[in-house]
């Protein structure tokens, strides 16, 4: 592990209850934080491949197609937000 | 231990799901590659299809390399003859559905399709995503997600 930074944050009661349920408040949110930019860097990564508004024409038909694909019936922009 | 059991899971692109995925021949193809971002699972490509795009559609294939779920499945030795074996089945059905001799862009489709089905069987059976399920008629235990 690199260098470590102490800082102080405010989470919502829900959140900050889940973090520390995990053992490792800091571990956890850096790994959530890793995640969020891991998926930010993959997007931008389509929207050079594919170009500005790639996303628009995606139907909810197309998500819920994918959905089963993955063998989930959940939302994934939901489980990932 | 299977590679789905260490969490480690994802689909087999082959050459003409990437035409279809570089030609945006479907949103449903952009949304298989979304979602494998989203959920970070792989997006294998065969080594005879990458080299084959990388050649023909060289910035095209780098920005589809730099997506970080794709991954280049390399073809090993000890594959080569198992790949060569399903050429022959799948030279067949090509020339089934074709309306006159297989083109040179047909047959490097086929090479890349059998180097697919080897790739997905070392898998445990991943899907192969296609837009020409012809090729893998009567190919044993392949598992097809068809383009549209």
């Amino acid at each position: 592990m690199g260098m470590t930074k102490r800082i102080t944050i405010s989470l919502p009661d829900d959140l900050a209850d889940e973090a520390q349920r995990s053992g490792n408040a800091s571990g956890y949110i850096a790994d959530a934080l890793r995640e969020q930019r891991r998926i930010k860097d993959g997007l931008a990564a389509l929207e050079r491949l594919w170009g500005a508004g790639w996303q628009d024409d995606i139907t909810d038909a197309d998500r819920e197609r994918a959905n089963r694909l993955f063998g989930s019936g959940g939302d994934v922009d939901r489980d990932v937000a | 231990m299977t590679l789905e059991a260490e969490g480690l899971t994802g689909h087999v692109l082959d050459l003409d799901a990437v035409h279809h995925l570089l030609d945006v021949k479907s949103n449903y193809g952009r949304e298989v590659v979304r979602q494998s971002v989203l959920r970070n699972t792989t997006l294998l490509l065969p080594a005879t299809a990458a080299q084959c795009v990388a050649t023909f559609r060289p910035g095209q294939a780098e920005a589809l390399l730099a997506v970080p779920v794709v991954t280049i499945g390399s073809l090993e030795a000890a594959d080569v003859t198992h790949a060569a074996g399903l050429g022959p089945k799948m030279a067949a059905n090509l020339e089934r559905h074709a309306s006159g001799p297989a083109t040179g862009t047909e047959l490097v489709a086929l090479l890349a399709a059998a180097h697919a089905v080897v790739l997905a069987e070392a898998r445990g059976g991943w899907r192969i995503i296609t837009s020409a399920p012809h090729l893998y008629d009567d190919i044993p235990d392949v598992r097809l997600e068809i383009l549209p």
